[in-house]
Parts: C-alpha cells; sequence; structure tokens
C-alpha cells in the first residue's frame, strides 16, 4: 500500500509533423493510500497518459512522480511495484488460466508454495477457481476481465492500476464487474487508480474522481463534490445523465436585488442576497444558470424557483421516467419519479431549491457559485 | 396510409432461421418498436419489409396489399441503416436530394430545395448542408440518414439501430428529438434496436423478440410491469430482474413461496396469486422474478413483516440511484436504491419484498402465470 504523488508532471509527444503535443500539462494530483481514484475525462484528454507515467510505460518531460516517499522518475515498471491490467486484458493464449495468473511470480522466481498460496487468494477473490485449466480463448469476455485482475493482483502490487476494465462488457456484465471491483477495493485496501471516460462508472466506483480535459485537470472530488460543487462548465456538463439544463442568462440588476433572466424564455432566478454584492463586483452581464435533472421537483418547497413549463416529451423508463419540457425557447428535461406521468402539452409547474442551482461565468466557464460556496465555507 | 402486416412469415437462410411464424400487424401511424439481442431477427424483420429479404414462407402485406414479390423500389417503405450508409463524397444536401435523383422519383429542382430544406429544418441540420459525412458526428450522420428517409415521405418508415452508435449523452437528446420528430411526422414507423430504454421512450407498442420468435407485443408498461415470461422480465429494465426458484408452502392461512437457495427469504401471496399458484402449477413449484427497485430497504427500527436479513457484497451509487448487490444466504441479490445512500461492505440490511411487485413464472416455460 502506497500513496502516489504527481508534482508538476508535463508530457509532451512529438507529432509526425514534428509538433509538440502537450497531453499533459502541469499536472499535480495525490492519490491516497489505498483510496480508489478514478482518472476521468473523454478520449485523448490526458488521463491514459498520466496512467502509463505512473506505471513506468512512459517518461515524464517534467516533474516527479512519487511511489509513498520514493521518487519513481528514474525505475523500470517492474522495480515501482505498480500493476496494471490493461483493457484489452493481454492474456497469453497459449497458456492456461493457472499459468497466465503464474506468470508474473514465475518470472519473479517466487518459491512454489508461496505461488500456490498466492493463487488460491486471488482465485478465491475474483471466483474463477473452475476456470484454471481452461485457455484464454475459452472464456467469456467477463471471465478474461478478471483473469487480467488476478494476474496483476497476484505480485501483491502496492498500487493496483486498472484501465478501461468494463469497456468490452455488456450490460448485465458490467454490472456485477463493478461491484465485484467494489469489493475488492475493500477487500484489499490497496491503492487503486481506474482510468474512464465513462462518468457513471467512475461515480460509482471512485472514492475521489480527477476529472481532466485538454491535458488539464479540472476538478479533483467525491461524487457529491463534483454533482453539487462543479469547478466549470465543462465538469457540470460531463458528470451527470441525464445531462445538466442550461440556461443562458443575463443579469438585471434593480435596487439592490439582482436578476439572471434567461435569453430565451421566461426563467428567472434571483441571486441569493449574500452573493449578490459579489456577482456585481464581478462586472460581467452574461451568465449561464446550470439545473440538474435531478435536483427538479414537482412540489412546492420553500426556498425554491418555480419554474413553469409545457411538457414536450414524456419518456416511461420503467425504473425512472423523465420529463422533457419547454420554458418557452429554453428546455428543461426533469427526472421524476416512475410512478409519475405526464401527457404531452401538459402545463407543469416545476420547483427546483435554489441551493441546487449552478450559476456559471458565460465567457469563462467557471462555476461562481461553487466558488462562492468554498468562500462562504471558509 | 401506412400498413405492415406479417401473416406467419418464415425466413431462413439456409438451415439457419432468421425469423419464425412471424404473426404481427403494424397499424397506420403507429410507431412500433422491435426489441431483442443480436441475432434475434430483427434486422432481418426490417429487410424484409424493405423488400430486401423475400419471406421463405407465409405473407407480407404491406398498405393491404400482398407484396412478398414486389421489388423495394416499388414499395413506398424507406428504411435507414445501422451504419448510416451515406455517400461519403456527396454533401449532406446531395445526400438528402439523391432520393430524387434516380429516374422514378426524379422532381424538378426547385422541389427538391424545397424538400431538403424542410427536412433538414425539421432536423436542425440545416447550418449542415454543404458538409461531408466525413466532417459529421456520429449524431449529426445519423440525422442525415433520417433526413434521407424521411425526404420521399414513405408510408413507412423502416430504421434499424439508428442510436447505437452514438455515445450516452447525445443518445439521451436524439431519443427525445425522435420522440418530436415523430410527433410531428405522424408516419407508421418499425424502429429496430438492442436497447429496451429505446423501446419503452418511443415505442406505441412493443415488440419483444427472441430467436427469430415474437415474445410478447404491447404497450411499454405492461412489457415492463407484466412481462410474458422470464426472458421478457430480464430483457426488459435495469438492473436485470432478480429470479428464484421456489416452492410453496401454507402458513397461517397464507401461501408463501420460499426460494430454493434463499431459505431466510419468502414471498407472502396475495388471494388472487395464490389462486394462481394453486390451479396453475404442479406442487408450488413457481420462478419469482422480483425488479431490483422491489426489493425495499426496512429503516431503522421497523419490524415489517416478511423481512429478511442481507449482507452487503458492494454498493455503486450512481447520480439518480444506486446499486446495492446484497448477500442472501450466499446468493446475491440486485437492489435499486434511493440516490446518496450510503452502505458499507458487510454491512446487514434488512429488506422486505410486497407481493404486488412480484412476478409468478411458471417453472417449466418460464411462462408468466397470469397469461397461462
Amino acid at each position: 500500500m502506497a500513496s502516489v504523488t504527481l508534482k508538476n508532471v508535463c508530457k509532451t509527444y512529438i507529432s509526425k509533423k514534428n509538433e509538440e503535443v502537450k497531453a499533459v500539462r502541469d499536472l499535480n494530483l495525490e492519490v491516497r493510500d489505498g483510496e480508489f481514484m478514478c482518472l476521468l475525462g473523454p478520449s485523448g484528454c490526458g488521463k491514459s497518459s498520466s496512467m502509463r507515467m505512473i506505471v513506468g510505460l512512459e517518461e515524464t518531460t517534467s516533474g516527479d512522480i512519487f511511489i509513498g516517499n520514493r521518487k519513481v522518475n528514474q525505475l523500470s515498471p517492474r522495480d515501482r511495484n505498480v500493476a496494471m491490467s490493461f483493457e484489452t486484458y493481454a492474456l497469453y493464449t497459449h497458456l492456461t488460466v493457472r499459468e497466465n495468473i503464474l506468470f508474473p511470480l514465475r518470472a519473479k522466481k517466487v518459491p512454489e508454495i508461496e505461488q500456490m498460496k498466492r493463487l488460491d487468494q486471488v482465485v478465491a477473490m475474483l471466483e474463477i477457481s473452475d476456470l484454471l485449466d481452461r485457455g484464454p480463448t475459452q472464456l467469456s469476455g467477463g471471465q478474461q476481465q478478471r483473469v487480467s485482475l488476478a494476474r496483476a493482483l497476484i505480485r501483491e502490487p502496492e498500487v493496483f492500476l486498472l484501465d478501461e476494465p468494463l469497456s468490452h462488457l455488456d450490460v448485465t456484465l458490467r454490472t456485477s464487474t463493478r461491484a465485484q471491483i467494489k469489493h475488492l477495493h475493500d477487500e484489499l485496501k490497496t491503492t487503486f487508480i481506474y482510468v474512464t471516460h465513462d462518468q457513471l462508472e467512475a461515480i460509482s466506483l471512485a472514492d475521489r474522481i480527477a476529472v481532466m480535459n485538454f491535458a488539464v485537470l479540472q476538478q479533483v472530488g467525491t461524487r457529491e463534490e463534483l454533482l453539487d460543487y462543479p469547478i466549470n462548465r465543462f465538469v457540470a456538463d460531463f458528470i451527470g445523465e441525464p445531462a445538466i439544463n442550461f440556461f443562458e442568462c443575463t443579469l438585471i440588476e434593480d435596487n439592490g436585488t439582482s436578476t439572471l433572466k434567461s435569453n430565451k424564455g421566461t426563467l428567472e432566478f434571483t441571486v441569493p442576497p449574500k452573493w449578490n454584492s459579489r456577482l456585481v463586483a464581478r462586472g460581467r452581464k452574461h451568465y449561464t444558470l446550470g439545473i440538474r435533472p435531478h435536483d427538479i421537483h414537482v412540489e412546492k418547497s420553500p426556498d425554491t424557483t418555480a419554474i413553469a413549463g409545457v411538457v414536450d416529451v414524456f419518456e416511461f423508463l420503467g425504473e425512472e421516467n423523465h420529463v422533457t419540457a419547454q420554458i418557452d425557447g429554453d428546455v428543461l428535461t426533469v427526472v421524476v419519479s416512475p410512478y409519475q406521468f405526464y401527457t404531452v402539452g401538459e402545463k407543469v409547474n416545476f420547483y427546483v431549491p435554489n441551493n441546487r442551482v449552478h450559476i456559471f461565468d458565460t465567457e469563462t466557464g467557471e462555476c461562481v457559485s461553487t466558488t462562492y460556496k468554498l468562500e462562504d465555507k471558509e | 396510409m401506412g400498413t405492415v402486416k406479417f401473416d406467419n412469415v418464415t425466413k431462413m437462410y439456409g438451415n439457419t432461421v432468421g425469423i419464425k411464424n412471424l404473426s404481427l400487424e403494424i397499424r397506420e401511424e403507429e410507431f412500433f418498436v422491435l426489441v431483442g439481442p443480436s441475432g434475434a431477427g430483427k434486422t432481418t424483420t426490417l429487410k424484409t419489409v424493405a423488400g430486401i429479404l423475400q419471406p421463405t414462407e407465409g405473407r407480407l402485406y404491406i398498405d393491404g396489399k400482398l407484396s412478398n414479390l414486389t421489388p423495394p423500389y416499388e414499395r413506398n417503405v424507406s428504411m435507414t441503416f445501422e451504419t448510416y450508409a451515406l455517400y461519403p463524397q456527396f454533401s449532406v444536401y446531395e445526400n438528402i436530394a439523391n432520393s430524387f435523383r434516380s429516374p422514378r422519383y426524379r422532381k424538378p429542382e426547385e422541389e427538391i430545395d424545397k424538400e431538403v430544406k424542410r427536412i433538414a429544418g425539421m432536423l436542425e441540420i440545416g447550418h449542415l448542408l454543404d458538409r461531408k459525412p466525413g466532417e459529421l458526428s456520429g449524431g449529426q450522420k445519423q440525422r442525415v440518414s433520417l433526413g434521407r428517409a424521411m425526404v420521399r415521405r414513405p408510408s413507412v418508415f423502416l430504421l434499424d439501430e439508428p442510436l447505437s452508435h452514438v455515445d450516452a449523452k447525445v443518445r439521451h437528446r436524439m431519443r427525445v428529438e425522435l420522440n418530436r420528430i415523430q410527433r410531428e411526422l405522424n408516419t407508421t414507423t418499425i424502429y429496430v434496436t438492442h436497447d429496451y430504454v429505446e423501446g419503452l421512450s418511443l415505442g406505441d407498442r412493443v415488440g419483444v423478440i427472441k430467436d427469430g420468435q415474437i415474445e410478447q407485443v404491447d404497450k411499454p408498461d405492461v412489457i415492463y410491469h407484466k412481462p410474458m415470461n422470464e426472458f421478457v422480465a430480464k430483457h426488459v429494465g435495469f438492473p436485470e430482474v432478480n429470479l428464484v426458484s421456489t416452492s410453496g408452502r401454507s402458513h397461517e392461512g397464507k401461501m408463501e413461496l420460499i426460494p430454493d437457495e434463499l431459505p431466510s427469504m419468502r414471498f407472502v401471496l396475495n388471494p388472487e396469486q395464490t389462486a394462481l399458484v394453486k390451479e396453475k402449477t404442479r406442487g408450488g413449484r413457481v420462478r419469482v422474478g422480483f425488479r431490483p427497485q422491489a426489493v425495499l430497504i426496512n429503516r431503522e427500527g421497523k419490524k415489517a413483516e416478511g423481512a429478511f436479513t442481507g449482507k452487503v457484497y458492494a454498493y455503486n451509487p450512481f447520480v439518480t440511484y444506486g446499486i446495492m448487490i446484497l448477500e442472501v444466504d450466499g446468493t446475491r441479490i440486485r437492489v435499486l436504491t434511493r440516490a446518496n445512500e450510503h452502505f458499507e461492505v458487510d454491512q446487514e440490511v434488512s429488506v422486505r419484498i410486497e407481493s404486488k411487485d412480484i412476478y409468478l413464472f411458471d417453472e417449466s416455460t418460464t411462462t408468466n402465470l397470469i397469461y397461462v
């Protein structure tokens, strides 16, 4: 077990046209000992490059990487005491499952008794003891995935890295494998670093998530922090499903109170008094309101803003229902319970708690409501 | 116009079954969604309507007319393909206009221009007309492919997995848009997908197909709440339904079903269910299905009838819900929870399932007892 610390890490590749491509810019990140950390972002954001630098498959262009207190920049992958399981499983097809799993121990010439002891442990943990004599080609995708995890885990690494482990599995298998990975982390209490482009996977697994975009770390936080305190518009939009609703607004000041008024529709949001002067002092006119589909309710309660809408599309989905409503020119998606039904054309009043409305600076994308909330906390 | 009727249609590929004894009527202006796993016969069904394939046996009627041997270009249907099948060298405009360039459907240029722009407006791709397909995103290509099918004003639309190649967020948005477009167009549509969510969201009626045979055809809420058999119950809904084999016994005047593998669990049946089990099963052997959201968590201090205890194997919180895997007597069941819950691994949790929320399936045929 060990923490992983990245200090000012940069990675620059030279493209075929001899241009510099910055894959990772000035990354500072601390993964705590025993933590489950997800590196999340769209393809090309730098998450895989970051992981490859931690494992030692890529050199850093600048900056330092520490595993525990050891600086590992100059160490070869096998001396870093980390293990990685690959998206494509990378099993040896001519070896049995048993031989595949034992491979790293045999390479290190670990005594036979120790090998068998560890094998028993990992196959029990991953529930693959009945597959040991088969070849990888006789396994389903989910089974191959578990063998690949077992082969990484048998090395008893201090840090375990997983690269998109669920991306090739179907929905049902993904549910059970996801649960298994979470269970595994709880049992092992080893530091896990998990790379994915799928925000739902990150949310459902990680203690904390590091969101990257265009080679830059955007925000590190728990599921709650990313959902309720997004640092900017990118994070707010990237996390959450269905996606957050945005309303382009203009700031209207009147006698010490400010209102954000939608440019298209009738939506109006009164800026909480405590933030009023700060918002006015920024001197900007244009803001974007963000409201998550699950933060909107149909029951009135104190300290909410009402949004009058007309149902445009109603979707019965079994476990939850979705309503898409027209708010004049704006569109609002709302998640409702599976027992709530609406018809197209129906007029509905929606209510959103004022403390669940996110205010973004339209020009910079900064989430000023999060900034203010964090300042208020201090 | 715009009706399609399959009368006992079978399509064989050599010795392999494509579709088998399919009898199905698609009504005028209906949005019909055919849902099933890959290889179930969905695309074969569409291609049979399009005329790309001929039925091996049975009769196919389009708009009331026997159409088994009618060539594709004489059928007033248009199909979009999973892979979009756009002409890469043509602009978006030319791709959409292409239907009118054939000798048979040729139209004057100004009429073509008007139609292309009308469709592009409806699909919100007006600003993309000069681009080539290679410059478009998946969602945009999808809309162009829809536009090309719509421009001919067919009496039946055939859509093959239109959303399978776009990412999750775009899929959400496109689903809502398709709902809207469908309402504006009011054209009979057969829509094929492996994703049950699209079926529930879009379909006036949904057909579930497996191994070339239709398992159930009904409205979305009936498919979801009254599945015909275990296959339909498993294929529709997320997380997947829990299924257990049980034996019935009488207890204090009520019938109880005890799962073979989970002896600490019991389902106390209501009078209708008791009658069903008594009349329609042998010796009270039943397969019970219960959806993950049917498992209700008992809050502290409450002792509910029929409650049982399990140990948390894992808990995955999502945005609007959480999935708990609960171990009961060594067997794992899926439980859907509200968002913002917190559970520790190995924590003991008391849960219950209400009798109204369970499905009873025949042990050998897996048919829902309400349909037996």
